[in-house]
C-alpha cells in the first residue's frame, strides 16, 4: 500500500506539481524553438519520451558511482547514441519533418531536461523510481508540448495537422518563439491554478528557485531592522526592563575601585548599584535575572569592563614604579 | 581591419539582430533559471563565451579537412558533439590539475558546456558558411547574447518580485514565462521579422 503511495507520490510530483516545463522552465529550447505545429509537437515528445526514460534508467543502472562531472559527459554520449539513430531515420522516412527540426534534433542530445532529471532523481534513487519519474516527467512535457503545438498551428496557420479549418483571422507570431512562450505563460498560470483547488498543500513556487533574488531584499530588510534596532533592550524579561545609562569617566573610576576586593566573585551584582539616575531599574540580588545561571549582558558587560579597568590601573602603577 | 570588422559583425549578428536565446530559443531554460541567481551570471557567462568560441573556431577548423567538409549535416553534427566532449574532457582535466578550482566550479563547466547554445553554435555556423574569424565573432557573440538575455529576464524577475497585484496563479514562472515572450518580441522587431502579416 505504501508502495503504491510512493508511486503516486512520484507521478504527481514529476507530472504536475514540479511539471518540468511549466514550473522548473527546463528543456524550453525544443518546445519554443520547433512545436509550432502539431506533428511536430508530438514527434518531440516521443524523442524527448524515449531519451529521457533510457537516459534515466542507465543512469540509475551504470552511474551510481561515477563522478558528477563525468556523469555529466555521459548523458550527452547516452542522447548521441539515442537521437543520432533517429535522425538517420528520420532524414530517410520523414524528410520534410527532419527539415523542419533544422539544427534542434541534434541539439536534443544536450536536452537540460535528461541531465537535471538523471542527477535529481536517476542517480539517487533505484530503476523502479527513476523509470517512473521517466514516464511521468515525459508525459507531462510531451503533453505540455502537444497542446502547445496544436495551439500554435490552429491560432498561427488555421490548420490542424496541416488541414486548413478557415479560421478568420491568423496570427502568425504564434509560430515564433514569442508566441510559445506567452502561450505557456498561460499553461502555467492554469496549471497552478488547478493544483491550488486540487492539492492545495502543494507549492509548485518550489520547482523554480527565486530565493536568491528574495534573499537579497530580505537581506536589506533584515540589515535596516538591525540598524535601527537597540541590542541593548533585548531581555529576557519584558516587565522588567534595563536601560543602559553610559556613565562618565570619574563614576566609572569610583566604581571601579571599591569592587577591586570583590574581583574574584563572579556572580556580583550590577554596577548600577549606586546610580541615582530615577530612570534606572536597579538590578538587585532579590532579582529573578541576578540569579546564578540568569547572568544577563549587563553583568557580563560591568564585569569586562571593570576587568579592563583593573588592568590599566595595574599597567599605571608599573610604569611608575 | 577586415578581420576585425568580420568579427563583431558576426558577434553583433548572434547577439543583437538574431538574439539566439530571444530568436532561436537557444539556451533558454539556462538563461531564464540563472536569471534568478544573478550571482552566477560572471562566472557561468565566461564559461559560455568559452566554450562556444573554442567550439565554434574548433569546429569550423575540422570543416576545413575536404574529408569531413563533405559529409553531410548529420556526420557534421555528430562530429561537433565529439568535439564539445573532448573540449570538456580538456576542461575538466585542467580544472581537476589546478588545486584551487571548487566543485562548484567544476559543476559549472559541465552546465555551461552541455547547453542548447554552445552545441547551437558550430551548426548554425555550418549552416551560414561562416569562416574561422566570423565563427570566432557568432561564439563570442553568443556569450554576450547569454549575458543580455539574462540581465534583462534578472531585471524583470526583480521587477515581478516587487508587484503585489499580480494573480496567486499568474505569480512566479507564469509571470516569467510571459515576461520572457515579450523580450522575445521586442528581439523580433529587432530582427526585422513582421509578425503580423
Amino acid at each position: 500500500m505504501s508502495n503504491k503511495n510512493h508511486t503516486l507520490k512520484t507521478i504527481r510530483n514529476s507530472a504536475i506539481i514540479k511539471n518540468p516545463i511549466l514550473f522548473e522552465a527546463i528543456g524550453l529550447c525544443p518546445v519554443v524553438a520547433i512545436a509550432f505545429s502539431l506533428k511536430l509537437a508530438i514527434f518531440l515528445a516521443v524523442v524527448t519520451a524515449v531519451e529521457l526514460i533510457v537516459c534515466e534508467v542507465l543512469a540509475s543502472k551504470f552511474l551510481k558511482n561515477v563522478r558528477r562531472y563525468w556523469r555529466v559527459a555521459l548523458y550527452t554520449v547516452f542522447g548521441v547514441a539515442i537521437i543520432f539513430p533517429i535522425m538517420y531515420g528520420v532524414d530517410k522516412l520523414f524528410p520534410d519533418i527532419s527539415a523542419n527540426f533544422g539544427v534542434y534534433l541534434p541539439l536534443m542530445t544536450v536536452n537540460s531536461l535528461i541531465a537535471l532529471h538523471c542527477e535529481r532523481v536517476a542517480v539517487k534513487n533505484d530503476v523502479k523510481t527513476s523509470f517512473i519519474d521517466a514516464v511521468s516527467s515525459s508525459l507531462s512535457y510531451g503533453a505540455v508540448a502537444i497542446i502547445t503545438g496544436f495551439v500554435r498551428e490552429l491560432l498561427g496557420n488555421g490548420t490542424i495537422l496541416g488541414y486548413d479549418i478557415n479560421i478568420p483571422i491568423k496570427l502568425p507570431a504564434f509560430l515564433m518563439p514569442f508566441g510559445g512562450l506567452l502561450l505557456m505563460g498561460f499553461f502555467a498560470a492554469a496549471l497552478k491554478a488547478f493544483i491550488g483547488v486540487k492539492y492545495p498543500e502543494a507549492n509548485p513556487n518550489k520547482a523554480f528557485d527565486t530565493s536568491e533574488i528574495r534573499r537579497s531584499l530580505r537581506d536589506k530588510f533584515v540589515e535596516l531592522m538591525k540598524d535601527d534596532f537597540n541590542p541593548y533592550g533585548d531581555t529576557a524579561e519584558e516587565d522588567n526592563i534595563k536601560i543602559y545609562v553610559p556613565k562618565s569617566k570619574e563614576e566609572k573610576e569610583k566604581k571601579v575601585k571599591p569592587k577591586k576586593e570583590k574581583k574574584s566573585k563572579r556572580n556580583r551584582k550590577s554596577v548600577n548599584e549606586n546610580t541615582s539616575s530615577p530612570e534606572t531599574t536597579v538590578v538587585t540580588e532579590e532579582t529573578p535575572v541576578e540569579q546564578e545561571g540568569n547572568r544577563t549582558y549587563m553583568d557580563d558587560f560591568s564585569d569586562m569592563l571593570s576587568d579592563l579597568q583593573e588592568y590599566k590601573n595595574k599597567n599605571d602603577g608599573g610604569g611608575k614604579k | 581591419m577586415n578581420i576585425f570588422l568580420n568579427l563583431l559583425s558576426a558577434a553583433l549578428y548572434v547577439m543583437l539582430f538574431q538574439n539566439l536565446i530571444f530568436n532561436g530559443g537557444y539556451g533558454l531554460s539556462e538563461a531564464v533559471r540563472m536569471s534568478a541567481k544573478p550571482r552566477q551570471l560572471l562566472p557561468m557567462a565566461v564559461f559560455i563565451t568559452l566554450f562556444s568560441t573554442v567550439i565554434s573556431a574548433l569546429c569550423v577548423l575540422i570543416d576545413l579537412f575536404p574529408l569531413i567538409h563533405n559529409l553531410n549535416e548529420i556526420y557534421h553534427a555528430l562530429i561537433y558533439v565529439g568535439i564539445l566532449l573532448v573540449v570538456y574532457i580538456i576542461a575538466m582535466i585542467i580544472a581537476n590539475i589546478i588545486p584551487k578550482v571548487q566543485p562548484a566550479t567544476k559543476r559549472r563547466i559541465g552546465i555551461a558546456a552541455f547547453n542548447t547554445l554552445v552545441l547551437a553554435m558550430p551548426l548554425i555556423n555550418y549552416r551560414s558558411a561562416f569562416n574561422v574569424v566570423e565563427s570566432i565573432g557568432a561564439g563570442l557573440g553568443a556569450g554576450l547574447a547569454y549575458i543580455i538575455a539574462v540581465i534583462l529576464i534578472n531585471s524583470g524577475l526583480k521587477k515581478l518580485d516587487t508587484i503585489t497585484t499580480i494573480s496567486k496563479a499568474f505569480k512566479g514562472t507564469p509571470a516569467i514565462f510571459i515576461y520572457t515572450s515579450l523580450l522575445s518580441l521586442a528581439f523580433t522587431g529587432i530582427s526585422g521579422t513582421s509578425v503580423f502579416i
